[in-house]
């Protein structure tokens, strides 16, 4: 028994050898490195080919085309060095693209989403309401566009706050380009007291946005009677200004429409509410107390 | 163009502001024009330059002078540019808007058919301060910073970001106010259709023009022409050109400076928007 176990380890190490050697041949070995050689070179190539295609975009497209191009150069060549790799290592690709076939159909539903955003990503390409750079709000989320890529889109807030968007979410919701268009109208929402006159009020408002340079002259800035509140007479003041602009002209109007208000003497009401007792019966009776803590001990003293 | 004549104390400031400054180390020079000030330090390493403005009354608009032992301005706006050592002269010019004028006469134009008509209309100057013989330029800030418009106003899609101005619109130009930051230019409108052709707005090509400067300190552009043209029935197109020199009705003129550069082919583009 001994002996037979002495002698099955060297006879199996010699089939296996052998088998080794018939299957790595020296002419085997020479197509694999070639193989893994077509690899690299690939690799080499489709950099250089992306860096290429993206000096050559610079300036010609906007950024996003610019991306996505250089991304197409460097896997279509890239696909080409691999499929010669393959090849050349003596992988049998009807063979792979067979089994490959079979895997797609799992793979594909296992993917729909991933699809989804795919298409939904070329068809954004081929309508481009937004760049890279455009300042966009989608539902809730407002901020910057980073990038536009196949799958997703990337946003930094104004907290600093970095947002992937699918674009499918792109496609199905409602996107506000903020940056689109170089002007913006701005509405700033003014309540004046009853008591005011509104010819007066109206007057000292556009006087404030014809002092203040940023607000376009042209299209003219506007005052108009939006309701009249609960509390005050609510005017709706709209004016225009640059799209970069927009923030700051509009803390600036407000603070210069609070100090010309001021200097004129028209008040800007509190939220309030006046209290009858019904246009048929009489005032309600009010005692003004002008020492709570006397009138408390007086009662206290009394009782 | 005329060599830049030396600015002194004893200068005559009517035949025009512009020139060359000498300025000592640790000396400030106070420029004050219409309601800017603006001064200029010079430190061995430094150019402190502060500007500021005023209220715009009526006796700050005619304001033109120097002072050569000011000190620097307190509030304001400053600037500090670093040399490794500072030259000793600066340069100070005029300059027109970087942007298109809009200017809305006081009152409506209307000019008839077959009509011409020569308008003289004035924007706002700026203000460029230079070192190193006019080759580096320290400050380019406007002497009142005009209003924001957009032109055309009906159009917020398509359009250019413009300053905004008022004009009177002189037809005699011996009627022109001396303002030493104002720049006029006449604008020559030819009618050539059969339609009346009325003006609320015109859109001038400031940064197309070059400035040059009469006899008497006025400061000037090249003319501008322009052709309103009948292409169908009720509907025409204006034809803009620009002059190659100021008109002769200003007398003689001497160039100040080259237009700050703009695009030729937006000129040409502007027919449908010149006039409004």
């Amino acid at each position: 028994m001994e002996q037979f176990l002495n002698s099955l380890g060297p006879q199996l190490w010699d089939a296996f050898s052998s088998s080794l050697t018939k299957m790595i041949s020296t002419k085997k070995l020479f197509a694999f490195s070639r193989g893994i050689l077509l690899l690299f070179i690939g690799y080499i190539l489709a950099k250089l080919a992306s860096k290429f295609i993206n000096k050559l975009l610079q300036n010609r497209v906007s950024q996003h085309h610019q991306k996505l191009f250089t991304r197409v150069s460097f896997y279509l060549v890239m696909l080409l060095f691999v499929v010669s790799g393959l090849n050349e290592m003596g992988f049998q690709l009807s063979v792979l693209l067979g089994a490959a076939g079979i895997f797609s159909v799992a793979i594909g539903f296992a993917s729909q989403t991933s699809a989804s955003n795919l298409i939904s990503g070329i068809f954004l390409l081929g309508e481009r309401p937004f760049e890279v750079g455009d300042f966009i709000r989608v539902g809730a989320t407002a901020g910057q566009v980073l990038s536009i890529d196949l799958l997703s889109v990337k946003l930094r807030t104004p907290e600093n706050l970095y947002v992937r968007i699918p674009n499918e979410t792109l496609i199905k919701s409602e996107l506000i380009n903020l940056s689109k268009f170089p002007i913006r109208r701005l509405e700033l929402k003014i309540g004046i007291a009853y008591k005011e006159d509104i010819r007066k009020a109206r007057s000292v408002l556009m006087r404030v946005a014809q002092d203040y340079p940023f607000v376009l002259e042209e299209p003219k800035p506007e005052v108009v009677i939006q309701a009249l509140g609960a509390s005050s007479v609510d005017l709706s003041f709209t004016m225009w200004t640059q799209s970069r602009k927009y923030s700051a002209t509009s803390d600036m109007m407000y603070e210069l429409v609070k100090e010309a208000l001021d200097r004129e003497n028209i008040e800007i009401p509190f939220p309030h509410v006046s209290v009858y007792a019904g246009s048929s019966t009489g005032a309600l009776p009010i005692r003004v107390v002008s020492d709570v803590a006397a009138s408390l001990t007086e009662g206290t003293t009394k009782s | 163009m005329a060599a830049l004549p030396e600015i002194t104390s004893t200068s005559d400031l009517n035949a025009g502001w512009w020139g060359n400054i000498k300025i000592a180390q640790d000396q400030t020079i106070l420029f004050r024009i219409g309601p800017l000030d603006l001064s200029i330090t010079r430190t061995p390493n430094e150019f402190l330059v502060h500007t500021k403005r005023v209220e715009q009354q009526q006796e700050n608009l005619t304001r033109c002078s120097f002072d050569f032992d000011a000190r620097p301005l307190d509030g304001g706006s400053s600037e500090r540019c670093i040399f490794r050592e500072t030259p000793d002269n600066i340069t100070l010019m005029p300059a027109l808007a970087d942007r298109w004028v809009v200017s809305q006469p006081s009152d409506p134009l209307f000019i008839t058919p077959d009509e011409e008509v020569m308008l003289y209309i004035s924007s706002i100057i700026w203000v460029r301060l230079f070192t190193r013989n006019g080759s580096v330029l320290l400050r380019d800030v406007p002497v009142i910073r005009p209003s924001d418009t957009w032109y055309p106003p009906n159009n917020p899609l398509d359009g250019q970001l413009c300053y905004s101005a008022r004009t009177a619109a002189r037809l005699n130009p011996a009627l022109l106010p001396r303002r030493p930051f104002r720049a006029v230019t006449p604008l020559k409108i030819k009618n050539k259709s059969s339609i009346t052709l009325p003006i609320e707005r015109v859109a001038i090509p400031v940064p197309s023009l070059a400035i040059y400067h009469t006899a008497t300190g006025q400061l000037v552009t090249q003319s501008v022409d322009a052709m309103s043209v009948e292409r169908e029935r009720g509907k025409s197109v204006v034809e803009v050109d620009l002059g190659k020199r100021p008109t002769n009705a200003l007398g003689e003129t001497t160039k100040l400076a080259e237009a700050r550069g703009g695009d030729r082919n937006v000129i040409l583009r502007a027919f449908d928007a010149f006039f409004e």
